[in-house]
């Protein structure tokens, strides 16, 4: 950073830097303002009013009552634990087999990059697409992943209608699009191990086992955390893939957070009360958030 | 030893090969069923006949206007949010336009519950008149995508070295042909990365899409799930549209994989 915001800038110029990049920046500021942050802080207006577009009440300003609602509803700490299932169980998933999947082709050998390119494409499907394959392999009675359970002598799930197992088949079909881009960062993070450091651990007769728990995942850390972090963000906000396979259900099994509040604004049309319910569940994630930045820092 | 152990390993990789790439056999070979074949017991792995009607039938119901509308919806965002994103991004990124607080304004924007802005802006869309319309998709969409690309792209321009810029500016041009003429060809990669990652994600969206859209405007992924009868689903129906949907992303993730991968690995590794 030489000329660039630096002191050899005379005064005009830095102000006609500043100038060009306030410039720059307008157009995007503005669709951001305009489209992101003044619905934003309409939604908290509304989540102060008692607004139901379904039934007959006038619109009234209720202050806080909607969020004392959320937080003496059991429906809504049933979600919570539900997205915490599927976030927390989504994250061991795609990280165990991610980082697998990396360690496995991390090496050079024939055919790698072709290998690799299979391995990305569900990363880059639809998630309704995605919701629709399951849907069909998870059926209890007639699913191809019932039959294969069957043929290696195991019984057979009820993956969709069975409460828990339901949030087991949502985290598995989600786990499918999303354990390759888990790998991928892993391996460009395991291409900045130094080989010094590999080849040290090796004459000094480590064995593979000990390599990677002792010098590769320590390396790693910073670069798995960052990826939780990314899955968790992107987890909490998973809707497609539920809606398609079991619409939240059976019953409210698999209705995380999300679920949840559109199904209070969209279906029930409680405009007031979904937002605060949306606004509970941004709380929650941004310290879930700090909670995971605090282990990166640390 | 080193043999077994590298058995192994390609057994391994064999096994996740198939895991990764049934789901999408099985799709492509229930779009050739019909009513009736769809859930037997054992499942049927072979196709009973390899025929395009089912694609035929989209094409010339539903899926071909959702076709459509995709390839508008996710073109345009595309445009929009590279072309709003790389002016953006070159701010913050030499001139620490707004420093880490702007930064950060993008990483929350990024963590927002979907229903948490969408349900105001589904108000305020109804009163402008911009449900089920192009324009109010594609600007929801462009929001939701111009946090990413800003962050995405003040990286690629990190990367460029200073001093071509400088030197530039000296030679008597102006701060926007800098950015113009050598900046953006210098960073070409990055915005072929950063286009497919934005086309991709408006491609792919459900929850604005869904809420959005009445009958005009029906992108595909409103389109499959509408598909779905009160007692009758069309599978064969379904999976073709979804291959369809999913066939020109996967050709474009293969031809592009090199940016793809750069585009996926580089918020996460910056980061």
């Amino acid at each position: 950073m030489a000329l660039f915001a630096s002191g050899k800038r005379t005064r005009s110029k830095r102000q006609a830097d500043q100038m060009f990049a306030t410039m720059l920046i307008s157009p995007s500021l503005l669709v951001i303002l305009a489209i992101c942050l003044f619905p934003l802080a309409y939604g908290i207006v509304i989540s102060l009013h008692k607004y139901e577009l379904a039934l007959p009440v006038p619109l009234s300003f209720v202050g806080l009552q909607n969020y004392l609602r959320v937080i003496n509803d059991p429906t809504f700490w049933h979600a919570v634990k539900i997205s915490a299932i599927t976030v927390v169980a989504g994250a061991v998933l795609q990280l165990a087999v991610g980082l697998g999947t990396a360690l496995l082709v991390n090496r050079e050998f024939q055919g790698r990059s072709a290998i690799v390119s299979l391995l990305l494409l569900p990363t880059t499907i639809a998630p309704v697409v995605v919701g629709f394959v399951f849907r069909m392999i998870l059926n209890d009675r007639f699913g191809p992943l019932n039959y294969f359970l069957k043929l290696v002598g195991l019984p057979p799930v009820l993956w969709l209608s069975n409460p828990m197992a339901a949030v087991a088949g949502i985290v598995l079909a989600n786990g499918w699009e999303w354990f390759p881009f888990v790998m991928l960062v892993v391996l460009a993070g395991l291409q900045s191990v130094p080989q010094e450091l590999v080849d040290a651990a090796m004459v000094d007769g480590a064995s593979s086992w000990q390599l990677f728990w002792r010098v590769t995942l320590p390396l790693l850390m910073p670069i798995v955390i960052v990826v939780v972090l990314i899955r968790a963000i992107e987890d909490l906000k998973l809707f497609d893939i539920i809606y398609v396979t079991t619409g939240g259900g059976p019953g409210i099994a698999t209705q995380t957070m999300n679920m949840y509040a559109y199904q209070r604004g969209f279906n029930f049309f409680s405009i007031g009360y979904a937002s605060a319910l949306s606004y509970m569940q941004l709380v929650i994630t941004l310290l879930m958030v700090r909670a995971l930045f605090g282990r990166l820092s640390r | 030893m080193k043999c077994r152990a590298s058995a192994i390993r390609f057994l391994l990789i064999g096994i996740l090969l198939i895991i990764t790439l049934f789901p999408l056999y099985w799709m492509v070979i229930n779009s050739f069923k019909r009513t009736g074949e769809f859930f037997t017991d054992p499942p049927q792995f072979i196709p009973p006949r390899v025929d395009l009607k089912a694609y035929q039938d989209s094409l010339q119901t539903t899926g071909g206007k959702g076709l459509k509308d995709s390839l508008i919806i996710a073109t345009s965002t595309m445009i929009l949010s590279v072309g709003l994103g790389c002016m953006g991004a070159y701010a913050v990124a030499r001139y620490r336009w707004g420093g880490k607080n702007f930064i950060l304004l993008l990483l929350v924007i990024q963590m927002l519950p979907p229903v948490s802005i969408a349900l105001p802006l589904f108000i305020l869309f109804d009163k402008l008149k911009l449900l089920d319309t192009y324009h109010g998709l594609i600007i929801a969409d462009t929001v939701f995508n111009l946090p990413y690309a800003i962050w995405l792209l003040q990286g690629f321009f990190q990367e460029i070295p200073v001093e071509i810029e400088e030197a530039a500016l000296v030679d008597g041009s102006s701060r926007w042909q800098v950015f113009t003429r050598i900046v953006l060809p210098l960073s070409l990669p990055g915005l072929v990365a950063v286009s497919f990652f934005t086309f991709i994600f408006a491609w792919n969206e459900f929850i604005l899409a869904f809420i959005f859209s009445r009958s005009r405007v029906t992108p595909l992924t409103v389109v499959i799930p509408a598909m779905v009868g009160a007692d009758t689903i069309l599978w064969e129906r379904v999976y073709a549209t979804s291959l369809i949907a999913i066939v020109p992303v996967i050709i474009l993730a293969l031809l592009l994989q090199r940016y793809l991968v750069r585009g996926l690995t580089f918020g996460a590794v910056k980061g």
